[in-house]
Formats: C-alpha cells, sequence, structure tokens
C-alpha cells in the first residue's frame, strides 16, 4: 500500500492508521488521546491533517486528471482536516500536515487554543512540568498567545485518588487515556467522565482506585492531571537523573526508569519493552522504593565488647571477620545469597564456594524443581487457552496477570514500525469483546478468579495432578479446553510448585507434549532462573538456608531469616534488619536499582540492570563484599569486579552478559542445579517498601482523611455558567 | 614634543588638584550605588499576607547557568502556607561564591520571588559560609551572614557600607528597606 504524507511516498501493510503513515514518512503530527497500547479514540483532535484518496470509475478506472500520458489519478480531498489517529490509510491517499498545509496548521494551533482555554497553566508547581507533552506541543504547534479573557474553569485540585495517585481535575484535558486504561488493560471500570461539555470531570464513582496496576495511569497522562503521590514535588523531571534498568521484585523484569535527584531515588515510571512488559508496570514495582533512600546502612557494623554493633571502616570489618572465623575448617562457612543477586554476583560466589570447598551453599527463594520456560510473555499473550495452577499473580508476577487479561480481550499486539510501536493500532478497540472461556484458574481464589471463564477450587499443590487426571467436571471442562486449543499456554504458580519434586515435572512434561502446551513456572525468586544454572544449591553434606541455625558460621547477603547460624555470623543487606541485628558484622550491601549487571526472568530473558545515582555510602554490591570475604579468609578472590565476574559466568555457564541488549534476549542454560527447598509464599509488598518517613506519611494521611481547603484562590463564580 | 605640551599635561593635573575627590573612603563611608547594580537575592513576600512569593518551582535553578541555585520543594500545609498554592520551597540556597550575578534567577522566576538586591559585602573566611538559605535571603534580612555575625558579636545593628542613588530600591524588591 503506498501512501503519499507531505510528498513523500511511503510503502505501508494494509490497516496502518494515517497517524502511523505521517510517522514512518518522518512526518510530526500532535497528538494527546493516542496511545501506543491503548485504542484509538480521536477525543483530542489534535492530530489533524488533510487527507485525500483517489476515486474509482464504475468501469474500476481511476478517475483521472490531466491529459495523455500526464493524467494521475485524481484525489478527492476530504472538505476539512480529519484526525489522523482513528482514520487508516488507503491505497494512494495523500495526506498533508502542518508542515506542507496552512489550513492544518491554522486547524492545530485552533485546536490547541481550545485546548488550553480551561487549563490552568500552574506549570511553574506542576510535577509534570517539564515532560509535558501539553507543554510540548502547545510550544511546538500553539499560537503562543491566549486570546481568552474570561475566567478559567474551577474544579478540585490535588484530589487523591488514592494513597498513590493525586487527581488535579482542573489540569485535565479530557483526552480519555486513563478511563481506556483502566478497561483495557487491566480490565476494571472505575474511573469515568462525568457531566458534559466544559464541565466534564474525571472521577471515581466510590472513591479510591483498586491496588495492582493504578500507578500506570500517571504515565500515561499527558499533563499533570493524575500525578505520582510518592514522588510529589521530590524534584522537577530535568533534575532526576534517569537511569533505564529492569525492575528485580517479582520474576517478570519489567522495563524501568529510575529517577534519582540529589543521591535520592524518588521516582520509578515504566519503561517500554514489547516483549516483556509493553509499557505497564505494578503498583509495587512504581510505588515501593522508597525503602532505597530510607535508613540505610552505609557503613559496616562490627558488635563490640559490649554487645553492641557500632560503625566501622571496611578494614575494620575484615579485621573483625578474620578474627571471628579464625581456627573455622573453610568448608563449614555457610554461603547464602537472596534470590533477586545478579548472574554476576551469583557466578562470584559459586566461585568462591568452589574455591573454599564449601557445602552449606544455598540462595532463597527457590523451589526445589526447575521447570524450564518454554512459553514468552508474548505467548501468553498471544494463546488461545491459558490455564494457570496454584499461582495468586497479584503476588508473584503481576505483569503477567495484565498479558493474560491482554490475552482474553484478543492477544492483538500493536504492530511496529520504524518508529517504533504504532501510535495507533485501528485493530484495538474500546470496550473489547472479552473471551474469559479462553481462561481457567485452578487454585484459591486471586484477583484473575473474576476474569476467569473456567474456576476450580482446588488445592494448589495437587492441581497438576488433578489437571493431568481430571475427576471433576470442571477439571474435564479445563482439560477440554488445553486439548482443543491450538496455542495453550499452562501457567505454574508457588501453590502448584511448593514441594514439587521430579515427578511433578515429568508429569507436566507429558501433559504439555499431549496437549502442545507451552509452559511458564513462575520462579521463586526475581532472579531465581538465572541462579539456579549456578552451582548454589546445598552441595554434598550441605546445609541450605531453612537450617541456618546449624551451619557453624555463616556469610548471609540480602536475605532475612530473622535468625544467626550457629556460629560466627556476617550478613550483607541493605538495611539493619532482624538477622542484621543479630549479626557480628553487618556489611551494607547496594539495592537492585544501585547494581550494573544481568538478571533473567520468567521466561528465560536475560534483562540488564543499570546503576542508578542512589546515595548509599560505603555499601558494596556482592562481587566487592566476597572479595572483602576472601580476603578475611586468605584466599584469592574468584572475581574482583563486575569484569571479572562476567569472565567467570561466561567460564561457567557460557554467557556474555556483557553483550546483553536494554530489550534482553533469550537464554537457556544447558545446565540448572536444583536441592529440596523450604516451602515460601511469595509476597510482593514487603513492609519496607512502605515509606517510613513520618513526614510522608502524616501528609498522604491529610491528604485522605483530612478536608483540604487553601486560602487562595476560592472558586470564582464562572461566567455563563449553568451551575 | 615641546614645553608647551608638558605644561598642558601638567595644567590638567594642577586643575584636579583643587576638585572634589570622586573616591569615597570606603568602609568609613558608604559607596553610592548605581540604579544598574546587582548584589545578593532577596525572596521577597506577598505584601499583606505575608506569604513567600517563592513556590518552590525550581526554574531559577534550572536557568542559572553556574548551578548555583539548589531547591527542595514540598506540600504546604493548608493550616499554615508557607506560599499561596500547594508548593513551597523547603530548601532554597544560593552558593554566593558559584553565582555572576547575571539575573537569570530573577528573569526566569514566575512570581517575581528572587529578586537581585543591592547587598554585596559577602566576604568570608570558609567557602560553606557563602551557602545562603531561605533564612539568609527573605525579606526583612538586613546583611550578609559575615555582617550579621559581626553584628551580633558586636551587638550592634548592622551597618551597610552602600547607600543608593536615588535612596529608594527597585520597585521589584517589594518590601525591602536599606538602613
Amino acid at each position: 500500500m503506498k501512501v503519499h504524507v507531505d510528498g513523500i511516498e511511503v510503502e505501508l501493510p494494509a490497516g496502518t492508521s494515517a497517524i502511523d503513515a505521517v510517522f514512518s514518512a518522518g512526518g510530526d503530527v500532535p497528538y494527546f488521546c493516542a496511545h501506543k497500547y491503548l485504542s484509538p479514540l480521536g477525543a483530542c483532535r489534535m492530530c489533524l491533517v488533510e487527507s485525500g484518496s483517489p476515486r474509482k470509475n464504475p468501469d474500476g478506472s481511476f478517475v483521472m486528471e490531466g491529459e495523455g500520458d500526464a493524467a494521475t489519478p485524481k484525489i478527492f480531498w476530504f472538505p476539512k482536516p480529519m484526525a489522523s489517529c482513528t482514520m487508516q490509510a488507503t491505497e494512494g491517499m495523500h495526506i498533508r500536515t502542518a508542515k506542507t498545509s496552512e489550513v492544518v496548521a491554522k486547524a492545530q494551533a485552533g485546536m490547541m487554543e481550545f485546548t488550553l482555554l480551561n487549563h490552568p497553566l500552574d506549570c511553574p508547581t506542576c510535577d509534570k512540568g517539564g515532560a509535558c507533552e501539553l507543554q510540548d506541543r502547545a510550544f511546538e504547534y500553539g499560537y503562543g498567545a491566549s486570546r481568552f479573557g474570561f475566567d478559567r474553569r474551577h474544579a478540585e485540585k490535588h484530589y487523591p485518588l488514592s494513597d498513590f495517585v493525586i487527581l488535579d481535575q482542573e489540569r485535565c484535558i479530557h483526552c480519555k487515556r486513563c478511563v481506556r486504561y483502566f478497561e483495557e488493560v487491566p480490565g476494571q471500570e472505575v474511573l469515568d467522565f462525568i457531566e458534559r461539555g466544559g464541565h466534564t470531570f474525571i472521577d471515581t464513582e466510590e472513591g479510591g482506585l483498586p491496588t495492582g496496576f493504578s500507578g500506570n495511569i500517571t504515565d500515561i497522562c499527558p499533563v499533570g492531571a493524575l500525578l505520582d503521590n510518592v514522588a510529589r514535588f521530590r524534584g522537577r523531571n530535568w533534575e532526576y537523573d534517569h537511569t533505564p534498568t529492569t525492575c528485580t521484585l517479582c520474576p517478570v523484569g519489567c522495563s524501568i526508569t529510575v529517577d534519582a535527584r540529589n543521591g535520592r531515588l524518588e521516582r520509578i515510571v515504566a519503561g517500554e519493552n514489547r516483549d516483556v512488559n509493553e509499557a505497564w508496570i505494578c503498583d509495587a514495582g512504581r510505588f515501593g522504593h522508597p525503602f532505597a533512600s530510607e535508613e540505610r546502612l552505609t557503613t559496616p557494623l562490627v558488635r563490640n565488647e559490649d554487645g553492641a554493633l557500632i560503625p566501622a571502616t571496611w578494614d575494620e570489618a575484615i579485621t573483625a571477620i578474620n578474627r571471628g572465623l579464625l581456627g573455622l575448617p573453610l568448608a563449614d562457612l555457610g554461603l547464602f545469597v537472596g534470590a533477586d543477586a545478579t548472574l554476576e554476583e551469583g557466578a562470584a560466589l559459586a566461585a568462591l564456594a568452589d574455591a573454599l570447598n564449601a557445602r552449606h551453599v544455598d540462595h532463597f527463594p527457590r523451589h526445589s524443581v526447575f521447570i524450564a520456560p518454554t512459553a514468552t510473555l508474548t505467548d501468553v499473550a498471544t494463546a488461545d487457552a491459558v490455564v494457570v495452577l496454584g499461582a495468586d499473580l497479584g503476588e508473584e508476577a503481576p505483569v503477567l496477570e495484565l498479558r493474560i487479561l491482554e490475552m482474553l480481550r484478543g492477544g492483538l499486539l500493536p504492530a511496529e514500525f520504524a518508529h517504533g510501536t504504532a501510535i495507533a493500532d485501528l485493530r484495538l478497540v474500546e470496550r473489547p469483546a472479552r473471551r474469559p472461556e479462553r481462561l481457567a484458574v485452578i487454585g484459591g481464589e486471586s484477583r484473575l478468579w473474576g476474569h476467569a471463564g473456567h474456576r476450580v477450587s482446588a488445592n494448589g499443590e495437587n492441581a497438576l495432578t488433578r489437571l493431568a487426571h481430571p475427576d471433576t467436571d470442571d477439571l474435564k471442562a479445563v482439560r477440554a479446553l488445553l486439548d482443543g486449543a491450538e496455542r495453550p499456554v499452562l501457567i505454574l504458580g508457588a501453590d502448584a510448585l511448593r514441594g514439587a519434586s521430579g515427578s511433578a515435572a515429568a508429569l507436566l512434561a507429558d501433559l504439555a507434549s499431549r496437549t502442545g502446551a507451552k509452559v511458564i513456572a513462575i520462579p521463586a525468586g526475581p532472579n531465581s532462573n538465572g541462579l539456579a544454572a549456578l552451582n548454589l544449591v546445598p552441595r554434598t553434606g550441605g546445609l541450605g538456608v531453612d537450617r541456618l541455625g546449624e551451619v557453624p558460621a555463616a556469610f548471609i547477603s540480602r536475605l532475612d531469616p530473622g535468625m544467626r547460624a550457629g556460629g560466627f555470623t556476617v550478613v550483607h543487606d541493605t538495611h539493619l534488619t532482624a538477622t542484621a541485628q543479630l549479626a557480628d558484622v553487618v556489611l551494607p550491601a547496594v539495592t537492585n536499582y544501585e547494581k550494573r549487571g544481568t538478571v533473567q526472568n520468567l521466561e528465560g530473558r536475560l534483562l540488564p540492570l543499570n546503576p542508578a545515582a542512589i546515595q548509599s555510602g560505603e555499601a558494596a554490591d556482592l562481587i566487592r563484599t566476597l572479595t572483602a570475604l576472601a580476603e578475611a579468609l586468605g584466599v584469592k578472590a574468584p572475581a574482583r569486579g563486575q569484569r571479572g565476574a562476567q569472565t567467570l559466568l561466561m567460564g561457567s555457564v557460557g554467557v556474555n552478559t556483557a553483550t546483553v541488549q536494554v530489550g534482553g534476549a533469550l537464554h537457556t542454560f544447558a545446565r540448572t542445579f536444583v536441592a529440596p527447598a523450604a516451602p515460601h509464599t511469595p509476597k510482593l509488598w514487603t513492609e519496607r517498601m512502605r515509606s517510613r518517613d513520618r513526614d510522608w506519611v502524616e501528609r498522604i494521611h491529610d491528604l485522605v482523611e483530612g478536608g483540604w481547603t487553601l486560602p487562595v484562590a476560592p472558586a470564582a463564580p464562572q461566567p455563563g455558567g449553568d451551575d | 614634543m615641546g614645553v608647551l605640551e608638558i605644561a598642558k599635561g601638567m595644567g590638567v593635573t594642577l586643575g584636579k588638584l583643587f576638585q572634589k575627590p570622586v573616591t569615597v573612603s570606603y568602609p568609613e563611608q558608604r559607596a553610592t550605588l548605581q540604579p544598574r547594580f546587582r548584589g545578593r537575592h532577596i525572596l521577597t513576600r506577598h505584601p499583606g499576607t505575608n506569604l513567600e512569593k517563592c513556590i518552590g518551582c525550581s526554574l531559577c535553578a534550572a536557568a542559572c547557568p553556574a548551578y548555583a541555585i539548589y531547591v527542595e520543594a514540598a506540600e504546604n500545609d493548608p493550616a499554615a502556607p508557607v506560599s499561596p498554592g500547594e508548593r513551597y520551597a523547603k530548601v532554597y540556597e544560593i552558593n554566593m561564591l558559584r553565582c555572576i550575578f547575571c539575573g537569570m534567577c530573577e528573569e526566569a522566576c514566575p512570581t517575581g520571588a528572587v529578586v537581585l538586591g543591592n547587598e554585596f559585602e559577602m566576604a568570608d573566611y570558609r567557602s560553606r559560609d557563602f551557602v545562603y538559605a531561605k533564612e539568609d535571603m527573605l525579606v526583612g534580612v538586613t546583611g550578609s551572614i559575615p555582617q550579621r555575625r559581626e553584628a551580633t558579636r558586636l551587638g550592634k545593628p548592622v551597618r551597610l557600607g552602600f547607600q543608593l542613588d536615588g535612596g529608594q530600591p527597585r520597585a521589584e524588591l517589594e518590601g525591602v528597606k536599606y538602613p
């Protein structure tokens, strides 16, 4: 299909919207309401273009203009500018943007004037300032001055929709992105337009937003109407240091941008990764970051003669470890690590364990069985049947839930062009038909339960066995769904994998091969899939982290079992946790927001971590901490830094993590290590992810509970208002 | 060159001997500042409500070519607001060692809160004493940090070493009075 944009001819697939035709020709059109992953609506009327198409005679030939050989098909122009986001480009269509058409430029400037009529223009106090689509487009396409001499509309300002999202109804330009987001993506009808015309405002019916994915509306709001309340007034957009990295709160591995200012982590916004999280992240990933800048350990702590932990230098800590472990056989030292450590850190730990001949090596949490993922998240979204076994996705892998809901509304992924994801994919529609019969949930009740066509209450642990040998009508229906589907996906959660053994893996493999289903087993920890490839499980005669009390002495990194080892205990953590308070030496650690490294998500995708500029004193990542530990033990450190750990990883599992790109790459490790594991219940929000900053907590309380009236700008009566 | 030229030159010199000198014996005498002189910043207040004009928007910091300004904003307590609106500057600091007194902050300020005043006597001993916070710049504070320190030590009011040409500060310096 050939389309002419401002005289440039572009070749495009059929069904492309006119706005994407313009962008793929290198042009630009302003828009507010269109969004890559939402249905095009045509609400803001900013993306106006002039367009016209050739027309055919009744005999099928084109209506021509010109004489003889110079004749070309006549273009019949629409009499008025058209919204390009809701118009489909057709064969031979001609499009003129503001670049070549005075009419379009005037229409867009006029539309901008209308949009700005009631906008309060309080950009200096607005947190969106500097990253505001309205500011940018007004600068590029507006008149530059307002001719509106009347009072602007006054409405509710700083109105907290929930603890995390704050609404300013004056700033809203009625693009309807947030309304469509809730209807189309998490499938919740919470926000809507109320009243008509100039009095339209956004609100919820009964107050409050459902937790889970509500924060995404602060990203997609083109103005400062919906804002992140955790980052409220913490900094302006140009002041933040933006670091694109990967979220490691759960095994999905969403792409995020960490915004730090002055060494404090102030805000997290979603990044785009078409293969993983599209453009959405969960509320825990977005708002659960205050711990990274609160009550951090910044220096090592050493227990003195009086039994108190006192700040010390790293050298003193190394001396204390050396003295404490004197006389202990090196092989008796336990080495335990949290499952959100990076692959490089895991490789360094495994190499040190090899060098020490240590037996008590473990990472936590993990399952006692490793099931290699065969489905990707895109497979989940485009499947025709999904069966979820014993999973509470809200706690285990929230964004996986969004991808399942995407499957329910047809699994349409927006097309991709040279200019990125399609801005307006006309196949996406408002209030899409959902196909709940394609989703079966077996296990306990969860948020996904309400969306599922087949719900089977079952004890998660025997759900797999029961699905393999269905004993009730409900289960037989689920089995029939699996058997009848062409692209089924099985998702196993913590309940199904808890206490599972090799026989369960065999049963699953058998079920998958019979039904042709692809499988995702949600790992217990954020990087459990990657760490399973390294020998980080108890070795012959070794004890796991669940039997920490019996280990003679231990080094525990970023784990909080709440107890100490039998003897000398070294804890490496970001905060003074319960375990750290019991330790003999505490070493300060960095959070995953401050690390460089690689993690592997639940579909086996290697994803990069980049360090954000967060102040953490003398804190060190596990690789450098192991160097200090090796020095205290008098052995040679296997890796002294990131580069050395990458070499170790290359040697042990044959993957070069230095070349992992931003979007990540699927990788399957040849060998995995498993061992029996203690049961573990995943929990997304931990206590410390809530802010402990008293001011902040009180402010939120005031906003939510207290009356909010400011002593300035009383709402003046509006001329011409009908109230 | 003849004797005549030398005599002419000496004539000019001799003539000046009997004119009133333009130099003042600063600091005993006060220097008279030109109207365009720009010195240390003043943070002004709204007359009447006495609320700070500064809303903590950080645009001055963005405009500052010397990166001398640091602003941290916070939400106003509605019962006792610091500034009109939702937002105020919790921390407002200018590093006077970095400042080049170009006036870009004044130009960028949407509320006319930060205005370059006329005080210039800020010489001090330690670098950290050159970081002026809100309490050093709010309207009503007379004198620089070292001048106020000295005044406290001596138990005397701050003595400024300048006077204004015309006597009154510029109109932008709302509420500013120089003794």
